[in-house]
């Protein structure tokens, strides 16, 4: 943890975070309703069958610098994000050159409220009725350019649709790019909305969890009945910085990354995973390979039954002798399949892990598939401090990102983070034998 | 620093079907622009743009039962050329080394209409209407042709998108991630498209005169270009043929409005300079401008202000030129298809010609290839590129020369 901080290969920390999500708005409400082990999932709203991790109770107006004529809601979740993690980081934007700030952000399907309501015009009344306003918010960038326009952040820029891996692309990027200096900060994480076409692509490809009542309606990630994922949406954004920048201005610092990687099995789905983990044990590998350990895995598992199984092997492959003693947990349960924000708010909660010491649990698995041999965190969260991370982001399309975090040792736990009174009070594991802090992987790559 | 070379080109417009057919149309000023026939336009106000019509994607690409989307057909046809090209086109094992990079801004957006309209309780989509619509099905169905097994990632930055692939897939090789990439752009004409982008009123019903005096629009126009990006030693070890380096890229916003472009062209010089001082040169050494000029009234008077606050007297000693007069502007895949000519004039010493100029305007007075193509020796191009939410990209190519032995 102590390396010098090199020019070519500089330290990199988070300074602040901004989730928003089915389970809480701001690090706060989301961090102590991981540690509870709340979920976001129930009924969707407006009569429509069937289950959704809806985000309630939310007005942009509170998270806007300036009034806005029309916003995406996918818009909308992302400027929530953007204006919590920049008063998470302390970070007063207009004293600094935002020529040197950048801003990535990734969302697997951007804005399809906006994209039906332009096309339903043109359906309903012609070519020449659809609205011009509302055109431009239907391109994916629009996002990421209006938090530009909003912000004035004229630096790097750069919009990712890489499905379900999107927002953790752009964490990637970012660390890169702040790792060998080319930013000194970075803005980086996720956004994706519910709608109605969202909704109904998805129920058309037939992998969510089954509304027809051929099936228990779900997300049970790792479980042996597994059938599907259900739907959520949110935001993440993480401020990325230098760890010199950081010090300077006196930020406060959540954790440090320690890696991060992509890759992809192109034979992923043909070969319905068997024995096909080893892209993403590699990406793992990768990502992982500046950490002495890693003590909790933050799963991608949504409850798909090909994707949760190649994740299994890979993390079996990739967690070797340790596989049935480092805890995994997925939070798909409690924020829903969030698409291209998943990485982030994965990687928002895994930081939260590191700082509060109780790994959030997987919610729903009750009967863990025979033979996988994995420490998955079942009921309650498990209290124990960790001081490594690794995030998953899996596309079932076949592409795979990593990113590894970690503690920077006194930065552990400030009362402040949880404000409603501690951590989760009754942590247990079933399934997982509590181990004392520090016994991880060792590492061997 | 990791030197990245291009080794392999591979592109499907209205101009031709591969790199050779629409170099050679772009060189003759030959025009891709026609009555579009894809779908009815009696209710729209513009009725022509750079259709590709009559495209059947080579049968090789094709699998059984498998339903594709058009634009994702138009990437794989010319993923499929740029491969090949590079001299690696028969590979079938795993791949874990090469990446892919694809931008768009519209995707499977054909597919996404039959899922809106079903939305809309008109006819019932399938599941495979929203699968193609997903971003990431295309680069799926890219990497799963030829086992692509390394980095898998999909972009969206508006009109800027082809050229900011490019550069991204740059930061991946030099951080690491890859020894190679496909980097390529792509977007299809469609009903959705057309009528936002004749609602936004930036089209002509003339022809698309990039810096003329009376430019009044541009045109759109679909299609594909693909680069085959490795590390230079790689393309040495394997004895491939390097078309030009990579030298450097940028990528900025001009955080300043969503359709207008920023007030003497800001935010465009601001990434002319950041690809400069990526690829460590001094504007000196760039010695042709592909331009965006999309004959707009703001695009090419801003992008003219730009390249004189970057290049300032120099400015004056470089053509410039810009292809969408004959190609049109095609969208996610316009950078794509920009940095291919760029490569190619570096490649056979030709800029292509700026078409349909007729009448300097003083605001636009750089020295533009005008209606003819160009002579000269050419080492070092930088292609510009910007877009809609005030998105701009800009990546510079420079020749290689052969190393002896």
């Amino acid at each position: 943890m102590n390396k010098p901080n090199d020019k070519m290969n500089r330290r990199v920390v988070v300074t602040g975070v901004g989730p928003v999500s089915a389970i809480g708005i701001g690090r706060a409400a989301y961090f102590a309703a991981l540690a509870e082990g709340r979920s976001g999932i129930g009924p969707v709203s407006g009569g429509a069958a069937g289950l959704a991790a809806e985000i309630k109770d939310f007005d942009v107006r509170e998270y806007l610098e300036t009034e806005k004529a029309y916003l995406d809601r996918a818009s909308q979740l992302a400027f929530a994000a953007m204006s919590l993690a920049l008063e998470d980081a302390n970070l007063d934007l207009k004293s600094m050159d935002r020529s040197a700030i950048g801003l990535i952000l990734g969302s697997a399907a951007g804005c399809l409220e906006s994209a039906q309501f332009f096309f339903g015009d043109f359906l309903e009344k012609g070519p020449r009725f659809v609205k011009p306003i509302v055109f431009p918010h239907t391109y994916t960038n629009t996002t990421i350019s209006l938090l530009a326009m909003e912000y004035g952040l004229s630096g790097y820029h750069l919009s990712l649709t890489s499905g379900m891996t999107a927002s953790m692309v752009a964490l990637v990027q970012a660390y890169d790019l702040v790792r060998t200096g080319k930013c000194p900060l970075v803005l980086a994480g996720g956004f994706e909305a519910l709608s109605p076409l969202l909704r109904r692509g998805y129920e058309l490809t037939g992998r969510l969890s089954p509304r027809d009542g051929s099936g228990p309606e779900g997300c049970a990630p790792f479980d042996a009945a597994r059938n599907g994922f259900v739907l959520g949406e949110g935001a993440g954004i993480l401020v990325l910085e230098e760890a010199d920048h950081a010090a300077q201005r006196g930020a406060p610092v959540l954790g440090e990354v320690l890696g991060g990687n992509l890759g992809s099995d192109s034979s992923l789905c043909k070969r319905q995973g068997v024995a096909l983990g080893h892209g993403l044990a590699h990406v793992m590998r990768h990502a992982s390979r500046q950490m002495s350990s890693v003590d909790y895995v933050s799963a991608a598992a949504h409850g798909g039954p090909v994707t949760d199984r190649i994740e299994a092997l890979a993390l079996r492959e990739f967690l070797g002798v340790k596989a049935g003693t480092v805890p995994i947990s997925s939070i798909k349960p409690m924020i829903g399949e969030v698409l291209g924000a998943g990485g982030a708010l994965q990687a928002i909660a895994a930081l939260g892990a590191l700082q509060s010491g109780v790994l959030p649990s997987t919610l729903n698995l009750k009967q863990p598939e025979a033979g996988w041999g994995l420490a998955v965190l079942q009921g309650q969260g498990l209290q124990r401090a960790v001081s490594h991370a690794l995030v998953n982001s899996i596309d079932p399309g076949g592409s795979v990102a990593c990113l590894a975090f970690g503690l920077i040792s006194d930065t552990r736990v400030s009362d402040s983070l949880f404000p409603t009174g501690g951590p989760a009070s009754t942590p247990a594991a079933a399934g997982v034998e509590p181990r004392p802090p520090g016994v991880g992987l060792n590492t061997e790559h | 620093m990791t030197r990245v070379v291009v080794t392999g080109l591979g592109a499907v417009s209205s101009l031709g079907a591969n790199v050779p057919q629409i170099w050679a149309a772009l060189c003759r000023g030959e025009s891709g622009i026609r009555d579009l026939t894809r779908f009815d336009v009696k209710d729209f106000a513009y009725t022509r743009g750079g259709e590709i019509v009559h495209f059947q994607m080579p049968p090789a690409l094709a699998r059984s039962g498998e339903t594709v989307d058009l634009a994702t057909q138009f990437m794989l046809t010319a993923a499929a050329e740029a491969l090949h090209d590079s001299g690696r086109g028969g590979r079938d094992t795993s791949d874990v080394e090469t990446g892919v990079v694809l931008s768009t801004n519209f995707g499977g957006i054909i597919s996404g209409e039959n899922v809106m309209t079903d939305l809309q309780g008109r006819n019932p989509a399938h599941a495979s209407d929203f699968t193609e619509f997903l971003f990431q099905s295309c680069a799926d169905r890219v990497a799963e042709r030829w086992q692509l097994d390394g980095p898998r990632v999909m972009l969206s930055l508006s009109c800027a998108s082809g050229t900011a692939a490019i550069g991204y897939a740059l930061d991946l090789i030099r951080f690491g991630h890859a020894k190679s990439v496909l980097a390529g752009g792509y977007d299809a004409l469609s009903r959705f498209a057309w009528s936002g982008l004749s609602a936004l009123r930036t089209m002509t019903k003339d022809a698309v005169r990039p810096f003329d005096k009376n430019r009044a629009g541009t045109i759109f126009s679909e299609g594909a270009g693909a680069l085959l990006l490795e590390t230079e030693d790689s393309a040495r070890a394997r004895g491939a043929r390097i078309y030009a380096e990579v030298a450097g890229a940028g990528l900025n916003n001009n955080a300043f409005h969503i359709t207008a472009p920023a007030k003497e062209g800001a935010g465009s010089a601001a990434v002319m300079r950041a690809a400069l001082a990526d690829a460590g040169l001094r504007p000196e050494a760039v010695d042709h401008i592909n331009a965006h000029g999309t004959g707009t009234k703001p695009n090419d008077v801003t992008e003219t202000q730009a390249i004189k606050a970057v290049f300032g007297a120099h400015a004056y000693q470089m053509p410039i030129t810009s292809i969408k007069g004959g190609a049109g502007h095609l969208m996610g895949a316009a950078g794509s298809i920009e940095a291919i000519a760029s490569i190619l004039s570096i490649r056979d010493g030709v800029i292509p010609p700026t078409m349909n100029f007729r009448d300097t305007d003083p605001e636009c007075d750089l020295p533009l290839v005008a209606n003819e193509k160009k002579t000269m020796p050419v080492n070092c191009v930088l292609s510009n590129s910007a877009g809609i939410g005030g998105c701009n990209a800009a990546v510079i190519f420079r020749k290689v020369e052969a190393v002896a032995g």
